[in-house]
């Protein structure tokens, strides 16, 4: 289909829908002056980012993106909401208390982002049929994770113990008297 | 795997959206709606309400959160490897490698699960 | 430049015929849930020696269309102090994932919309989302019954979502492969090639598993602390009636239906008849349509076992709940993946 053109095939118009919603409901959370609604907005984001694997082809890792950051880290976050009493005053203002650093950090971080996308190896035409599409199911992930990258999975899994004792830490804080 | 099979899943939360959409304004042309003081009141039993609804809640429930969020991420590891195991294993030395790459990696978890269960955090109070 | 209409033509057509399906599911999804609630009244009167709904049509067979007529008309009440926004989105939230998962079930053989190479991490990925509808719903309805109801529903869901990620990949490294479809195709033959009559004692263990833990993903009795009439009210959805809370009810049968056909689907060899002369010759359309048969047979004795154990145990308290996951189901299905990972590996793929 051509538009104005410019030869538009449907990959283009679900990436244009996916990166809208994505970029958009990003845009909120920062936006939301109810912090509730901006977590939810968060979940949004994440679900959109799930939407772009999958037109890279990447359909396990989309899946994982949902079933680890929208399911389980959105709702760690509203759960980290409801902990803290003054975040639950619904006309919370997200204020930038310190503008200098704030504009800093986010500077920093864009530098740093934009230098990784600049220098990644993009698989160019991703979305054009046949052969270029490359093989990235769940066997190739599975053989890369037993054969060479054998050593970071086994960290991963030290990771992971020392993100557990550090939940146990925090909950023997534990104060009573609250439901 | 090619991303048009996802084209599914899109039709069918378009098709739930609509779905909902229809329902809630289909019944919003049927139903009645007279709303009054006491009818909009929150409900607790009988009472009027004291205070706000939101309460402080113990950071229990966020630690049971952390512990499900770290085992959500091993589950993504545990999927592939229970996925490839069998076509992995052509060799009796890949099967054996195979199976203990996963003993180590759920072992390593396990301590964790024990560590905090012996810390008492599984403990519901 | 020159538009492809043969190309355009054909994505047509595409999304015609999944729309086709996924009106087809839906229209499924609310015809089982009208009859499951049905069921459930029904078994738990004769268990509890009534009569049950027996009034409206021959043999009562319309109760659940008149509640549902009901439901659609009934005033909507919106509490005072309620974010009228997210109160109205939550039922949405709820309902939704519980309707997109049924992109991977297979019904039948040929009849799946889209056998997703992912299809279990799917089921697990798209269904952990209606926590947060939960989480939502009793946030937005400014209500403490509701409030401890949405914190109590998510504690259960995220605690019993590890035994059942665990519990389904003992038939997906048996069959090596996520695909529901294929772990199907697998337990072709009769009744001996199904998973629950495979590697003794290990896919007995994770089908129990997957059932119990499957129970209380659904908020059923033993397990439905969400609702709890006695301790919480009615739970998160206190506040909610009409269509809102219709749809609650519908999402929660929803997923006791996907429950019993991931149960059919991994354990009990799915669309597959359970001797070969019931059809397992047949070809084409006519086995798609006997296997479709044996799928939704298979399913209704699931269900009915499930509300056999709704109407006779007793609910469970919370810290018993919760003990039971983390310090049963959890620590037993580590050990099982690796059992049946040893297994898989030195047995069965020799």
């Amino acid at each position: 289909m051509a538009i104005l053109g410019f030869e538009i095939t449907g990959y283009q118009i679900a990436f244009v829908v996916l990166a809208g919603i994505t970029l958009g409901s990003a845009a909120l959370v920062v936006l939301m002056p109810n912090i509730m609604r901006a977590a939810l907005f968060l979940g949004l984001t994440l679900l959109g980012v799930a939407g772009l694997y999958v037109l890279m082809n990447a359909a396990f890792l989309a899946a994982v993106q949902v079933m680890i950051y929208v399911g389980a880290v959105t709702t760690m976050i509203i759960l980290a909401i409801f902990l803290s009493h003054r975040l639950m005053q619904v006309g919370f203002a997200q204020a930038i208390h310190n503008p200098v650093f704030a504009f800093a950090a986010a500077g920093v971080m864009f530098i740093f982002l934009f230098i990784t996308v600049a220098n990644s190896l993009w698989v160019r035409d991703i979305c054009a049929p046949g052969p270029a599409n490359t093989d990235v199911g769940v066997h190739a992930v599975a053989n890369a994770l037993l054969q060479p990258y054998v050593f970071p999975f086994e960290l991963a899994s030290v990771v992971l113990l020392v993100a557990l004792v550090g939940a146990v830490v925090i909950a023997k804080e534990d104060r009573p008297g609250e439901p | 795997m090619l991303a048009k099979d996802f084209l599914a899943v899109g039709v069918f939360i378009i098709v739930g959206i609509v779905f909902v959409a229809v329902t809630l304004i289909a019944s919003y042309l049927f139903r009645p709606y007279n709303p009054s003081g006491e009818k909009l009141r929150t409900y607790e039993c009988g009472e009027i309400p004291l205070g706000p609804a939101w309460l402080q809640f113990r950071v229990g429930y966020y630690v049971y959160a952390l512990i499900f969020l770290i085992f959500d991420v091993e589950a993504a590891f545990i999927f592939p490897w229970a996925a490839a195991l069998l076509g992995f294993s052509r060799t009796k030395t890949l099967a054996v490698l195979g199976i203990i790459d996963m003993v180590i990696f759920v072992g390593v978890l396990a301590l964790g699960l024990v560590y905090a269960w012996k810390k008492g955090v599984l403990e519901w109070k | 430049m020159q538009i492809d209409t043969a190309q355009l033509t054909a994505l047509a057509i595409e999304i015609a015929k999944i729309l086709a399906a996924a009106v087809c599911i839906l229209v499924f999804i609310l015809l089982v849930v009208l009859y499951v609630v049905l069921k459930l009244r029904w078994v738990i009167a004769r268990i509890q020696s009534r009569l049950g709904p027996n009034r409206t049509g021959p043999w009562g067979v319309l109760q659940t269309v008149a509640d549902a007529i009901k439901l659609f008309q009934k005033e909507d009440i919106i509490p005072r102090g309620a974010d009228r926004w997210l109160f109205t989105i939550a039922p949405a939230i709820v309902f939704i994932p519980a309707y997109v998962v049924y992109v991977v079930i297979p019904f039948g053989k040929g009849l799946t919309v889209r056998p997703l190479d992912v299809g279990v991490v799917y089921v697990t990925a798209i269904s952990s989302i209606s926590i947060i509808g939960i989480i939502t719903a009793g946030w937005a309805s400014n209500n403490k019954w509701s409030l401890l109801g949405a914190f109590r529903a998510a504690s259960q869901l995220i605690a019993f979502e590890v035994p059942v990620i665990l519990a389904m990949c003992i038939p997906v490294l048996l069959s090596g492969s996520l695909n529901l479809d294929v772990i199907v195709q697998k337990q072709a033959g009769s009744i001996r090639d199904w998973n629950l009559f495979n590697a003794f004692p290990m896919c007995q263990i994770a089908c129990l598993m997957l059932l119990i833990a499957g129970l209380a993903e659904a908020n059923t009795t033993p397990f439905d602390l969400m609702e709890a009439e006695s301790e919480l009210v009615a739970g998160f959805n206190t506040e909610y009636s009409g269509m809102k809370f219709a749809l609650f009810f519908l999402a929660e049968f929803a997923e006791a239906f996907t429950l019993s056909a991931l149960l059919v689907t991994l354990f009990l060899g799915g669309y597959n008849p359970p001797v070969h002369f019931l059809g397992g010759g047949l070809t084409g359309y006519w086995f798609s349509l006997v296997s479709l048969v044996w799928f939704l047979v298979k399913c209704w004795l699931v269900v009915v076992l499930i509300l056999w154990i709704r109407s006779t145990f007793p609910r469970v308290r919370i810290d018993q709940l919760m003990n039971l996951s983390w310090k049963g189901l959890v620590p037993v299905g580590l050990a099982n993946l690796l059992v049946t990972g040893a297994y898989v590996g030195l047995w069965v793929a020799r």
